[in-house]
């Protein structure tokens, strides 16, 4: 008999799934549809089913016999690189418009046409204009504002194709610019990436793997500059977060609450759904309920939760369970990452599931459209809704699981300076130090998604444990960060029981220096997957301090349950600007060794970065503690023992896993 | 394992990969300079040498490249076959040579910041000076074969192990990837001076294979895009072997697979299915060395000498800075010195006995200057009083082979240092003894039976010697002034080069020494001594045909007979009619300037333009590989104060322009030439790159000194 996959790492979620399971009328979650989907496409896992013209599907056959060429000729390596980029022009699309979203909302503001918003991080504006080059002195807060803007929305239109964005420009380091300048990766305008990609993967155009590969590349720093300018702006506009201690977890619900869950990406409706909240107390009081308790889901989930220290309840994998605790009065949702069956689940429960973008529609669902100039006026109606299904909540049966967790949320770039400060007058020389002395091994990026193809939050929490055991830093974005929240280890317990020595001493002095009692936890959330540009500025500032580039120090990233196109992209700018990066889910290329070699191999030797695939998280902890090592002894900081480990039979032990792991993609990954 | 097929496969795809990524790299630098932008490696006479070797396209701008790159593009099958995995090699040599190319756009040291914080600067590309001082070494087995190193070590003490291995070997090595930083935290010098060249990650690595090319075309006469001459030169010469460490992935393979396209192997640790003599597998660390010497089937002349550090032509280049050394003898610290070989009585010599007197390095102060005499005495029954400077003149080479050992000058005027590394690692003074024994055996093993070494550090030992010493000294000088070409009948012809460049010999007489500045008459009369049927073969010089300009029967025979017929006529003294060919190694090469009616003089490690609007570089590419090229020639240095230098088309006095470094250092020998020939201040009239560079410069700063060249007849 084969023993049932474990679903979650989270005993919550756990106990939802098994209550659910104890009763057929609910729909299917996501882990039955998985099941239901068995096998899954054998060619789309190799990413060699093409169905970009009509004269497809064509597919290749990944044994070496026929068919070895597409209808139209394209090979196994064409079809693998044209898909693959499409992925990344996707998440590139999705992360900018978000961007855009919010400078469109900046602008709102800013021409008087909206009284919901307010400039709150007034101090952001100027470090944002200092950064890209505008002249700061004498110009009043909005008169800068106003500068700032132009140049972000100059970077989703400008037509001079000489003139890099300036989000790419300003942010990375001036050898790391040289390097993508050279290869013909910086993009002038980010829309225009994006059709490009768009335009060169249609039938008939580019055929060649390398120049559509990095094509895609190209559209991976756009997206960078889109996420950097969503993050800069959301920091202007809601101000930039701060050291916070909350809780997260499903038993951060309230049975005796109008209970409001917000799912999706984009802060700019939630952030005034919680300013507004507390208008509606008396309307809450008369339907009997003691108050509105926001929480957050995925990304959305994340924003609130740096910014406001609204909890977190849960994060991708898990979104439908939500309304299986029975009192989940309304799910908001804005986009990215919403599943399609909430609509469904909705309609089971009295849950209220609203959608709010133009962009985002789910059938079943309530659509009041979000509106800058109307938004207050937006979100109440909203709330208004979720009281409205409190009262129809009925006699269902509560199922709240009792777990959640404390957490230390707020790590901005500006509050880690200033954590930083609290030793130094030179805060990233002190970072640096630290890392040279080793007491902090290295940096790891840990972002990304859930994935139902692996059981949830527990690679996240495999390879953060294993690295933090091993003193180093975590950083951590997105879904990958909302796991740390919840299991536990966004705390100072967390430091407490399992950080490495050196580490355990950086986080109790940096803790000191704050003022309090405890140690800072051991993982840094840094805020939703458009924040991961906080992770690239983090990181791009040590090494400028050191003087080096990204691609010298050590640090890795690692997406251990990624799902998305936005992580796609996410990855392939990680890589670009020099991170190893781990993904634990086997991405749609391996059906072209060009393509897998390129990404594992090529790319390290033109970007310093590289990708490496290992779904088997205990394996992939070890390799990301090793390459750390390797970068610390190629750094000439290694010690003694760093030095062996990173000549010596362990590398190669680790190198030669990648044979077993070409008998896992043989198996298609399983 | 890797089965023969994936390895095609790989070679491939890394071909394919290679060729996109070129094409990306050369379109973004075509729109940011245009195609009209100059490009070109520095110090270099060979354009992008890949191409110079393999295609006769000239390729000067960025413009050019296009057309080339799609020829290669053209050529990549999928199929995965031996042959397609060779053409795959081909395109991705190309397009590595185009993105390296791309890097040396206005900037002559691109990798000068690219090697981690910390690690030996990466050299990228080796200029053609570098691959002419190596040379000599090169083309006389001293330097048996050139290893490029790629990967990442499993064992670093092992690979450190095989490094010093073949360099005690003579091996040119190369290293690229981590192997570098391996090797640094070995403590492993490395640098384009020692014959360990860092080369630097990726596409850097071609910079080895421009290397070999360029000695087949420098040395071996190989014509631009001679693709056949080429290859055929190249699976000789010079004998080239990949050693491929670690993990395999499609560049490497692709690139390896460019380095058999050139002829040449690899040899890996991996598990790959081979490809016999090809792509070979060798796990053992202590065999890769001995299985690439195999499969080259490289000759190794060195043999090992039992001191405590490496010893091999890699380091004689090395110098020991002051701050890096530990005692020094003779030089600025004025103690007394001397080094002397001297030819005894069988009864005077025991064989093999090394004597050391007075207080060694380690009994020495570290900043210290030491007293030092090193006297070599031998015996044989071939051996003539007239070698005893040959023999003493290589006691320089064999004691820089040494690492953490320098010497300079000679005789009483000697000047040496040891290294504070060289001394921490155990080398002491009594060692020379031992290397002097060995290398003395090795080299001239058929002139002596005896040898006994006695180096001394006490005063009053050397005082004891050193009369004998001045003796020795005076009677040679006296000897050596009288060795006129008049006085012999008998010239050597050096061959030593043909190996590598197959038609060309160097005339030797007493007054003319090989255009190597190695091998003068009394080297080639001793080194015929001891091989008969060796490079340096006797001539009579026979009946006078020219006496000016020096031609004879017996020369123009030998002549003609070593350069396979190629040439029949030859003239020793002059470098307008059938002067004497080069080979690549000449230390200078002089030029004719006709508005100046006169001659520059270029030696190798001038990097800067001279007069004739070409570098040391570009000049030798036109005037190597054994071509007759009137208007210039190829010289050893001392050819100049010597009284036969170009003596038919005026000599001496035509010299107008040399470097200022070149002139300082043969400031003395120049001065005593000078006045021989009755113009004291003649030197001081012979301009330098400070006050020319150009032939309008150069005739003005002439006319300002009234230098001589304009009175003599026309040189044309």
């Amino acid at each position: 008999m084969v023993e049932e996959k474990k679903k979650s790492a989270d005993p919550g979620v756990v106990e939802l799934l098994e209550m659910k399971e104890k009763d057929e009328t609910f729909p299917t979650t996501a882990w039955d549809r998985y099941d239901i989907m068995q096998p899954q496409c054998r060619f789309g896992e190799l990413g060699i089913c093409c169905t970009i013209c009509l004269q497809g599907p064509c597919r290749i056959n990944p044994t070496g016999k026929e068919p070895s060429r597409g209808v139209c000729g394209a090979t196994a390596y064409t079809i693998v690189s044209r898909n693959l980029i499409r992925k990344i022009a996707a998440g590139c699309a999705a992360h900018s418009d978000h961007g855009r979203h919010i400078a469109h909302t900046l602008k709102a503001l800013l021409e008087g046409k909206t009284d919901a918003y307010s400039i709150k991080g007034e101090e952001k504006v100027k470090t944002v204009a200092k950064r890209i080059g505008i002249e700061v002195e004498g110009k009043d807060t909005n008169t800068l504002a106003k500068e700032v803007l132009d140049m972000a929305l100059e970077d989703y239109s400008r037509h001079d194709e000489e003139t890099p964005l300036i989000w790419t420009k300003t942010i990375v380091t001036p050898e790391r610019f040289e390097i993508l300048d050279r290869c013909d990766v910086v993009p002038y305008n980010i829309d225009a990436t994006i059709a490009e990609v768009m335009h060169r993967t249609h039938i008939g155009v580019d055929a060649d793997p390398v120049p559509l590969i990095f094509n895609g590349i190209k559209c991976a720093i756009a997206d960078l500059a889109g996420e950097h300018i969503s993050t800069d702006i959301s920091d202007i506009l809601f101000g930039v977060p701060e050291l916070t201690v909350t809780e997260s977890n499903l038993g951060v619900l309230k049975e005796n609450s109008v209970n409001v869950a917000m799912h999706g990406h984009n802060p700019v409706l939630s952030e005034v759904i919680a300013d507004v909240a507390e208008e509606l107390q008396e309307e809450v009081t008369a339907a009997g309920a003691e108050g509105i308790n926001l929480v957050g889901i995925c990304c959305t989930g994340n924003e609130l939760l740096m910014r406001r220290g609204i909890p977190l309840a849960t994060n991708f994998a898990s979104q439908e369970l939500a309304l299986l605790t029975g009192v989940l009065d309304a799910m908001i949702v804005d986009y990215q990452c919403i599943y399609p069956s909430l609509g469904w689940w909705a309609q089971c429960f009295h849950t209220r599931l609203i959608s709010t973008s133009n962009l985002c529609r789910q059938t079943g669902d309530t659509h009041i459209e979000f509106n800058p100039k109307t938004a207050k006026e937006d979100a109440k109606k909203i709330l208004r809704l979720a009281i409205e299904a409190f009262k129809n909540r009925g006699t269902r049966e509560v199922n709240i699981p009792d777990y959640k967790e404390t957490c230390v949320v707020g790590f901005s770039m500006e509050q880690v300076e200033e954590i930083l400060r609290t030793q130094s007058d030179d805060p990233m020389q002190y970072m640096v130090d630290q890392i040279k002395e080793g007491k902090v091994a290295g940096i790891a990026a840990i972002v990304g998604c859930n994935n139902i193809k692996t059981c949830h939050d527990e690679a996240h929490l495999k390879v953060a444990r294993e690295l933090i055991r091993n003193n180093v830093l975590i950083i951590a974005t997105g879904c990958a960060a909302g796991a740390y929240v919840r299991a536990g280890l966004a705390n100072s317990n967390a430091t407490k029981e399992i950080a490495g020595e050196g580490l355990k001493e950086f986080l109790t002095t940096l803790g000191k220096g704050m003022n309090l009692d405890e140690p800072l936890p051991p993982i840094w959330h840094m805020g939703s997957c458009v924040d991961n540009s906080r992770i690239h500025d983090f990181v791009t500032a040590i090494a400028n301090k050191m003087g080096v580039d990204i691609k010298d120090l050590p640090v890795v990233a690692s997406a251990p349950e990624a799902m998305s196109e936005k992580a796609v992209v996410i990855g392939t700018w990680l890589v670009a600007t020099g991170w190893p990066t781990h993904v634990g889910i086997l991405p749609f290329i391996h059906g072209s060794d060009l393509v897998v070699q390129v990404a594992e191999n090529t790319a390290r030797d033109v970007y310093g970065g590289y990708f490496v695939f290992e779904t088997d998280a205990d394996k992939a902890a070890k390799r990301l503690v090793n390459i750390i090592k390797q970068r610390r002894w190629k750094l000439g900081i290694g010690t003694d023992e760093e030095i062996v480990y990173a000549n010596g039979q362990t590398a190669h032990e680790l190198f030669e896993e990648t044979e077993e792991k070409k008998a896992t993609v043989a198996n298609g990954g399983k | 394992m890797i089965t023969q097929k994936e390895l095609f496969s790989m070679a491939i795809t890394g071909g394919v990969s290679a060729v996109g990524y070129a094409d990306v790299l050369l379109n973004k630098a075509l729109r940011t300079h245009g195609p009209n932008k100059e490009i070109g490696y520095p110090d270099t006479g060979y354009e992008l040498p890949c191409f110079y070797g393999w295609t006769t396209t000239p390729v000067k701008k960025l413009g050019d490249l296009p057309s080339l790159l799609g020829e290669v593009r053209g050529k990549i099958m999928l199929e995965p076959t031996y042959e397609n995995a060779l053409l795959a090699g081909e395109a991705t040599m190309w397009a590595a040579e185009i993105v390296e190319a791309i890097r040396y756009i206005d900037n002559e040291t691109p990798y000068a910041d690219e090697a981690p914080p910390g690690t030996q600067e990466y050299c990228g590309f080796v200029g053609d000076p570098v691959l002419r001082t190596l040379g000599i070494a090169f083309v006389d087995d001293t330097i048996p074969g050139a290893i490029v190193f790629i990967g990442k070590a499993k064992d670093p003490k092992a690979l450190a192990k095989m490094i010093r291995d073949c360099q005690n070997k003579g091996m040119l090595l190369m290293a690229t990837f981590d192997i570098i930083r391996q090797l640094e935290d070995e403590g492993i010098s490395m640098g384009t001076d020692i014959m360990l060249f860092p080369l630097g990650e990726f596409t850097q690595a071609i910079h080895g294979l421009s290397f070999a090319i360029r000695a087949a075309l420098a040395f071996g006469g190989v014509q631009r895009g001679d693709r056949e001459g080429l290859l055929k030169y190249l699976k000789m010469r010079p004998k080239v072997v990949v050693i491929q460490l670690g993990p395999l992935d499609q560049i490497k393979v692709a690139a390896e697979f460019a380095v058999l396209f050139n002829g040449s192997p690899t040899i890996t640790d991996q598990d790959v299915e081979e490809i016999p003599g090809k792509y070979v597998v060798q796990k053992d660390y202590d065999q890769i060395i001995q299985t690439a010497i195999e499969i080259r089937d490289m000759q190794i002349k060195l043999s090992a000498i039992d001191i405590p550090v490496a010893y091999g032509p890699a380091f004689e280049g090395e110098t020991v800075r002051r701050p890096d050394t530990y005692v020094e003898a003779g030089g600025p610290s004025k103690t007394k010195v001397f080094e002397l070989v001297k030819m005894r009585e069988a009864d005077q010599v025991e064989d093999g006995k090394i004597t050391f007197i007075g207080k060694d390095a380690d009994e020495l102060e570290e900043g210290s200057g030491s007293n030092l005499g090193i006297l070599v005495e031998v015996y044989g029954k071939k051996m003539q009083e007239d070698y005893e400077s040959v023999l003493e003149r290589r006691i320089h080479q064999f004691i820089n082979f040494a690492e953490g050992a320098w010497h300079t000058g000679q005789r009483s005027l000697l000047w040496i240092r040891l290294s504070k590394k060289g001394v921490e690692s155990g080398l002491r003074f009594k060692h020379f003894g031992d290397i002097l024994y060995a290398k003395l055996h090795d080299d001239f093993g058929v002139l002596l039976n005896r040898i006994q070494v006695t180096v001394m550090t006490d005063q009053n030992e050397i005082e004891k010697h050193f009369p004998e010493a001045l003796e020795s000294y005076d009677a040679r000088d006296k000897r050596v002034a009288g060795l006129i070409d008049e006085k012999v009948d008998t010239f050597y012809t050096c061959t030593l080069c043909q190996s590598f460049a197959p038609n060309h010999v160097c005339i030797v007489s007493p007054e003319r020494l090989g255009l190597c500045g190695a091998i003068n008459w009394l080297d080639a009369k001793a080194s015929n001594q001891i091989t008969p049927t060796g490079p340096n073969q006797p001539i009579v010089k026979g009946d006078t045909i020219e006496e000016e300009k020096g031609q004879w029967t017996g020369v123009n025979d030998a002549v003609k007979e070593h350069t396979h017929g190629k040439l029949d006529v030859f003239n020793l003294y002059t470098m307008m009619e059938e002067p004497m060919t080069s080979c690549g190694c000449f230390e200078c090469i002089v030029g004719l300037v006709p508005e100046a009616n006169g001659v520059i003089v270029v030696n190798r490690e001038h990097s800067g333009m001279t007069p004739l609007g070409m570098k040391f570089s570009t000049l030798a590419g036109t005037v190597g590989g054994g071509q007759q090229t009137p208007g210039f020639i190829g010289v050893g240095r001392y050819y100049l104060v010597s009284k036969k230098f170009i003596s038919a088309d005026g000599g001496f006095h035509r010299i107008v322009w040399m470097p200022k470094q070149l002139k300082e250092e043969m400031m003395d020998r120049l001065k005593a030439r000078a006045e021989e020939v009755g113009t004291p201040d003649f030197v001081d009239k012979i301009a330098d790159e400070t006050v020319a560079t150009d032939p309008a410069e150069l005739v003005e700063y002439l006319n300002k000194v009234d230098h001589p060249a304009l009175k003599l007849p026309s040189m044309m």
